[in-house]
């Protein structure tokens, strides 16, 4: 009786140390993320589409955010901008066979494609980067990146989970919504964290990203859970 | 031909039962390897793949080994008790058979290959214990006899039953010899199990289990009376899953046991 009685407790304890944070973590967290003062009409537009349209914010690489204040993020754009979706898939797909880093902008990049019809052979190339994504995080639990800093390593996960929930919204692969619930756990556990010491344009752009796939989980788990 | 057999701990009554079986149908099973359970770096291994999951494990197979106590009876004990097999330590059990039980420090090694080499094993018999590198792939004739639960190729990896369920395909076991991937080596065996109407998908996964006991001495019995061929499984015919999150997997069960 008494290891019957310990057992319970034991189980139960586990569960309450092993359960994540609730569907209402993730809308606290939502709205505290929220309000961000970009002072980027561009930014300010992409996140207002984020908004009314959560789950099919029209991405595209014409509308990624530009501002000749930001060096860096300037730099990236125009690098960006110098080769059609095609050459980018081509380009990150032999980063990720060669096991090298990537960077925010290129996921950024994955999942600006995955919002555009693709070409059968661009397909193949964007599914075989999303399988190898996938992969890699089960395996690492984190992701390679060519670039340091707390603010990029958040936009990286953000930018990957909302790429994975794109890819399980058009194609209702399981898989990538249970690896993105796993990546949103991360993220949401990092912004709680650390939300105030991340600034910029990149924080405006994680934000957008994580409300986004916060949005999305919660929206399936409530359709999922509905009697 | 000889027989080995890969136990995850020496507590495993799912082991013990299949040692006790592989016996009574005369097998020749000479050896038995378990890794150590104080080993730091499997300890850090498995807590960075299974977190509290690794708790649970070590509290129910290790702590509260004799789980009727614990009110949580599984078919292998109730199959164990109808049979009359033993309940006891992997290691007991050995001394009291004669055979040669061994503790190694890290399973996939030249020393755990020294050793099956020397004892001229022709199979092992995988009952858990971690993924199998080369190393130990290379130092047997047959191969590395496994169980999964799933139907190969279809569905590799982990949790392979709920994801099945709740692809409304087809689920079970596949008997396969393990190779360098995940699920991907020759197939021996592929046994189909329906989940009964209004059965939970606890009740189903314990009934997995008591079937993939009998199902790996049938196949070692099989191979052995060389009445069975292995056949290459089309890789790009499945897909690998991973552990299921576990919002999303109560979730799941939820739904599927409801429309049950």
């Amino acid at each position: 009786m008494l290891i019957k009685l310990l057992h319970v407790w034991v189980m139960n304890l586990l569960d309450r140390l092993e359960r994540g944070p609730s569907a209402a973590d993730f809308i606290k967290l939502t709205t505290v993320i929220e309000p961000v003062q970009t002072n980027n009409p561009l930014l300010d537009i992409w996140w207002q589409n984020c908004f009314a349209k959560v789950s099919h914010t029209p991405f595209s690489l014409t509308e990624l955010p530009h501002h000749n204040n930001d060096r860096k993020i300037g730099t990236s754009i125009k690098v960006l901008y110098g080769l059609d979706v095609r050459e980018h898939l081509d380009r990150i797909k032999c980063k990720i066979s060669q096991k090298n880093p990537l960077s925010p902008w290129d996921i950024l990049i994955v999942l600006a494609a995955s919002e555009n019809s693709l070409q059968s052979d661009s397909f193949g190339t964007f599914s075989y980067i999303c399988e190898k994504l996938l992969l890699h995080f089960e395996v690492r639990k984190n992701i390679r990146l060519s670039v340091s800093g707390l603010e990029n390593r958040l936009l990286a996960i953000a930018v990957l989970s909302c790429l994975f929930l794109n890819r399980f919204e058009q194609e209702k692969d399981w898989r990538f919504f249970n690896t993105a619930l796993k990546i949103n756990d991360i993220l949401y556990r990092q912004l709680f964290k650390r939300w105030t010491r991340a600034k910029g344009q990149v924080k405006c752009l994680t934000a957008m990203m994580a409300w986004r796939a916060f949005s999305i989980q919660e929206r399936t788990f409530s359709n999922l859970e509905k009697p | 031909m000889n027989v080995c057999l890969l136990a995850p701990t020496p507590f495993s009554k799912y082991s013990m039962a299949i040692c006790a079986m592989l016996l009574r149908e005369n097998i020749e099973l000479t050896l038995i390897i378990c890794p150590s359970i104080f080993s730091v770096k499997r300890l850090i291994t498995y807590w960075k793949r299974e977190r509290l999951d690794l708790l649970r494990k070590i509290w129910l197979k290790i702590l509260v080994r004799n789980s009727s106590q614990a009110g949580d009876k599984t078919m292998v004990d109730a199959f164990c008790d109808q049979q009359g097999l033993p309940v006891c330590r992997l290691l007991v059990f050995a001394k009291q058979q004669g055979l040669h039980f061994e503790t190694v420090r890290k399973l996939n090694s030249s020393a755990t290959a020294a050793i099956i080499k020397k004892e001229r094993i022709d199979l092992i018999v995988f009952s858990g214990g971690g993924l199998v590198r080369p190393v130990l792939l290379e130092s047997v004739p047959i191969g590395i006899l496994n169980c999964h639960w799933g139907l190969l190729p279809r569905y590799r990896g982990m949790d392979t039953v709920v994801w099945a369920e709740w692809e409304k395909q087809p689920t079970g076991i596949t008997l396969h010899y393990m190779d360098k991937g995940i699920d991907n080596g020759l197939i021996l065996k592929v046994k189909p199990v329906q989940r009964k109407p209004d059965e939970s998908i606890a009740h189903f996964k314990k009934r997995l289990e008591l079937i993939s006991l009998q199902s790996i001495v049938e196949c070692v019995v099989s191979i052995r009376d060389e009445s069975i061929q292995s056949y290459p499984q089309i890789i790009e015919d499945g897909k690998q899953y991973f552990v299921l999150h576990k919002r999303l997997e109560k979730a799941m069960v939820q739904v599927l046991e409801t429309q049950s």
